[in-house]
């Protein structure tokens, strides 16, 4: 009977202390969603959620190679030098799925007349640049809560996972870089940078991007997920450009089966009439890029000008 | 699936309203189901030695039960340790052994096996051989049920890193088993909080410092040496020490008794007490039961037990893994309690109870340093990166202090800092009066106060990428 009692009461105890420990997490997911929009800044989400409701000319998706192009004042730069409304929506190491949930959650708030969109080969050939980006928390530590992404992110198998961890708020409340601005160090410090080549970093480079060489399979399933996207961004009056961005030489030189993807690119774009605009054989000086493949300020600037203003400008006619 | 993952964190959450429903007589083969899954979600395959460990075991075991001439009984028993000794060392030292024998011809005659350790593998055969040994001494029974035995060595929150417990405490515990309060499960919780807190709070933002130190330490600041050095010691503490209060914590809510394997390891007085009393006790006591005496122990003379206490802590080296690194950990361990005893004993009672304070609080200091020094060959991957660690660190010279003192002033380390203090005050408070009962005089709401401070700090700073525990590799 004593012992009855005492469960009884035991019972009582850990409900009243499950619903403290619930309380508490509410309180600590309250300030880690008070300490996103204080700090929060460069996070596509954050970004897409906090900009006021709007028609955009055109919208940049791809991985790092797109989101340097709106590195420190590039964007507003890009906006100046093209006298259009253009939204960087690029992802460092986020290949075509990242791309997707962005853009899908993009048009939840906002309209565009174009979707730009920045082809790296590599992001075609690996799920760590996809599935498994999706399943990092870094993309989730500066999002603030919101419906429709949750809703977007439930409903999919393959971002379920990250929908339940976004849901519970804990990539925020055990964000250890909350005191850390939302600005990634290559924007913050190497972006005006001048790289000078060494073999031995573009080879570590090469072996980063491709962990698992060239894989046709997984090529084919993520030039297909391109394929909606195209036939998604047409269906819904949207003009499409996809680009291969700028390079250095030797890197586009060493890139493997970069022909081959190449065409199969040209393959998926065909039917919709999207043509490929290649411009990773166009002649950059090493000084352009900031390291072994990216383009730093300058070179962005000199982009912009040479050749992606004029294209989105004749675009957009 | 470690201790401290979310998802074995969540299911021990789910499932133990279901385990207090079950019937206590079912409980033990609810516990064994469980525990091979468990075991098998780090590699399935190492299932099969931790079956093969348990077939060895409780043939050996009935065998020896059997009333059989001595010698037949010898027979079994160096059968039993020469097959479970082989295995273990199969497992944990084949690249080292076929290494040093190439090295001793002269040329590769052998290639060297590229063999992956399975988890824990040390920890259950060693209990395996606790329970060989004791059924041959007759001071237990033989197990006559074999999924008794596999559960004994295959219980899921002690499978990977201990404590080892010897079969007769283990079958008191579980014949206890059924009788589970509500204060079980109440401490059992505290204590896993408690355990989880050093693990991921402390022991792995500790980790990476450490690592980035060691990493090259010929590169390596002197500074970030010196202070890596002593990170570890830390590291290392919070890291095993929270993996034992975890699976303790943990067996102590499903109704199990496990011994505790640290007490305060740090506050000890002489090299003697941290390592019989205060630091691993279950290994320490096993190398003392089933090595030390029967080498003699100290009945011999001083220079046989000298001897016979280096050979168990060589010996205690090797456990964690052939390589030269430990054998001189463990070396200098041995020869620190050896000149311990020239110096004319330094026991825990003698200076423990009876020293002024300053001269304990000296020795703790002593002690501490002369542990510190050997973790760094414990932690090096080589002799002679701690060679150069310590080369390094001496010849930095008087530039040193101003050097720490510069990285001591930067935000990670303050923080590293802040929480081995109050992992030590914990244990100094501990020292001076149990901190159970400490707290059981506490009013609930302080209680709680302490447990949603330690769950908030999991929340917040826990570093949840599950570095696995340091003393699972071995």
């Amino acid at each position: 009977m004593a012992s009855g009692q005492a469960w009884q009461r035991f019972r009582r105890a850990a409900r009243r202390f499950v619903a403290g420990a619930l309380l508490s997490y509410g309180v600590l997911y309250g300030l880690s969603e008070w300490m996103v929009y204080r700090f929060a800044q460069t996070n596509r989400f954050f970004v897409i959620q906090s900009t006021p409701p709007a028609a955009h000319d055109w919208i940049l998706l791809g991985a790092s190679h797109a989101a340097a192009l709106g590195y420190q004042d590039m964007g507003a730069r890009l906006d100046e030098v093209t006298g259009l409304r253009v939204m960087n929506l690029g992802v460092a190491g986020g290949g075509i799925h990242v791309s997707r949930l962005v853009y899908d959650y993009f048009l939840t708030k906002h309209r565009t007349r174009g979707v730009v969109y920045v082809a790296d080969a590599f992001t075609f050939h690996a799920a760590a640049w996809n599935e498994a980006r999706l399943q990092d928390r870094s993309l989730f530590v500066r999002t603030p809560f919101d419906r429709a992404l949750l809703v977007r992110l439930l409903r999919e198998p393959s971002t379920w996972t990250a929908g339940l961890a976004y849901a519970s708020g804990f990539p925020k409340i055990n964000n250890h870089e909350r005191w850390v601005p939302d600005v990634s160090e290559d924007e913050q410090t190497r972006f005006t940078r001048r790289y000078r080549p060494v073999a031995q970093l573009d080879e570590q480079r090469l072996a980063y991007l491709y962990p698992r060489g060239i894989d046709l399979g997984a090529r084919a399933r993520y030039l297909a997920d391109l394929d909606a996207l195209v036939r998604e961004a047409r269906g819904l009056g949207q003009q499409v450009l996809v680009l291969k961005p700028p390079l250095p030489g030797r890197i586009a030189a060493a890139l493997p089966d970069e022909d081959g993807f190449t065409r199969a690119l040209q393959a998926v774009l065909a039917p919709h009439q999207v043509p490929l605009h290649d411009f990773s054989g166009d002649h950059y000086d090493d000084a352009l890029f900031y390291d072994t493949d990216h383009l730093n300020r300058e070179g962005v600037q000199a982009f912009f000008e040479r050749s992606l203003a004029p294209l989105l400008r004749s675009a957009a006619r | 699936m470690p201790l401290h993952s979310l998802t074995f964190l969540l299911l021990l959450a789910a499932g133990l309203p279901i385990y207090l429903q079950v019937p206590a007589e079912q409980r033990g083969r609810l516990l064994l189901l469980l525990s091979l899954a468990y075991y098998a979600t780090f590699r399935w395959d190492a299932v099969l030695l931790l079956l093969g460990t348990a077939l060895v075991g409780y043939v050996a075991g009935i065998r020896l039960d059997q009333d059989r001439p001595p010698l037949h009984r010898r027979a079994v028993v160096t059968l039993a340790v020469g097959l479970l000794v082989t295995g273990l060392a199969v497992n944990t030292s084949a690249a080292f052994l076929v290494t040093a024998a190439n090295q001793l011809v002269g040329r590769d005659v052998l290639p060297v096996p590229q063999v992956v350790a399975a988890a824990g593998v040390s920890f259950y055969i060693f209990t395996c051989l606790s329970y060989v040994i004791d059924v041959y001494r007759r001071t237990t029974p033989a197990e006559h049920r074999p999924e008794a035995l596999l559960l004994y060595l295959s219980y899921f929150p002690k499978v990977l890193a201990g404590p080892i417990v010897r079969m007769e405490a283990w079958r008191a515990s579980l014949d206890r088993a059924g009788h589970l309060s509500p204060a079980d499960l109440t401490s059992g919780a505290q204590l896993l909080l408690w355990g989880l807190f050093k693990k991921v709070v402390v022991a792995d933002r500790l980790a990476p410092m450490v690592d980035a130190a060691y990493r090259l330490p010929a590169l390596s600041a002197p500074a970030d040496l010196l202070l890596a050095s002593y990170l570890f010691a830390f590291q290392i503490y919070c890291d095993f020490s929270a993996y034992s209060d975890m699976a303790v914590g943990c067996s102590r809510m499903l109704g199990l008794t496990l011994p505790e394997n640290f007490q305060r390891p740090y506050l000890a007085v002489s090299v003697r007490e941290f390592w019989a009393h205060r630091w691993h006790r279950t290994l320490s006591a096993w190398f003392a039961d089933y090595l030390y005496r029967p080498l003699g122990g100290n009945r011999r003379g001083a220079w046989r037990t000298r001897w016979n206490l280096m050979a168990v802590f060589a010996l205690s080296g090797l456990w964690h893994g052939a390589h030269w690194t430990f054998l001189v950990w463990g070396g200098l361990n041995g020869l620190y309690v050896w000149v311990e005893d020239l110096l004319g004993g330094t026991s825990r009672r003698t200076v423990g109870a009876d020293g002024a304070p300053w001269v304990r609080h000296a020795r703790r200091l002593v002690t501490f340093h002369l542990i510190l020094l050997s973790w760094i060959f414990f932690r090096a991957d080589t002799v002679d990166a701690a060679v150069t660690i310590l080369t390094r660190i001496a010849a930095a010279g008087a530039s040193l202090p101003t050097q720490v003192w510069l990285r001591m002033t930067e935000p990670a380390w303050l923080v590293a800092v802040a929480l081995i203090g109050v992992v030590m005050a914990t244990d100094i408070l501990d020292e001076r009066q149990a901190l159970r009962e400490r707290t059981h005089q506490w009013p609930v709401a302080v209680q709680w106060t302490v447990a949603y401070g330690l769950l908030a700090m999991l929340l917040v700073a826990g570093q949840w990428n599950l570095t696995r525990f340091v003393y699972m590799q071995f």
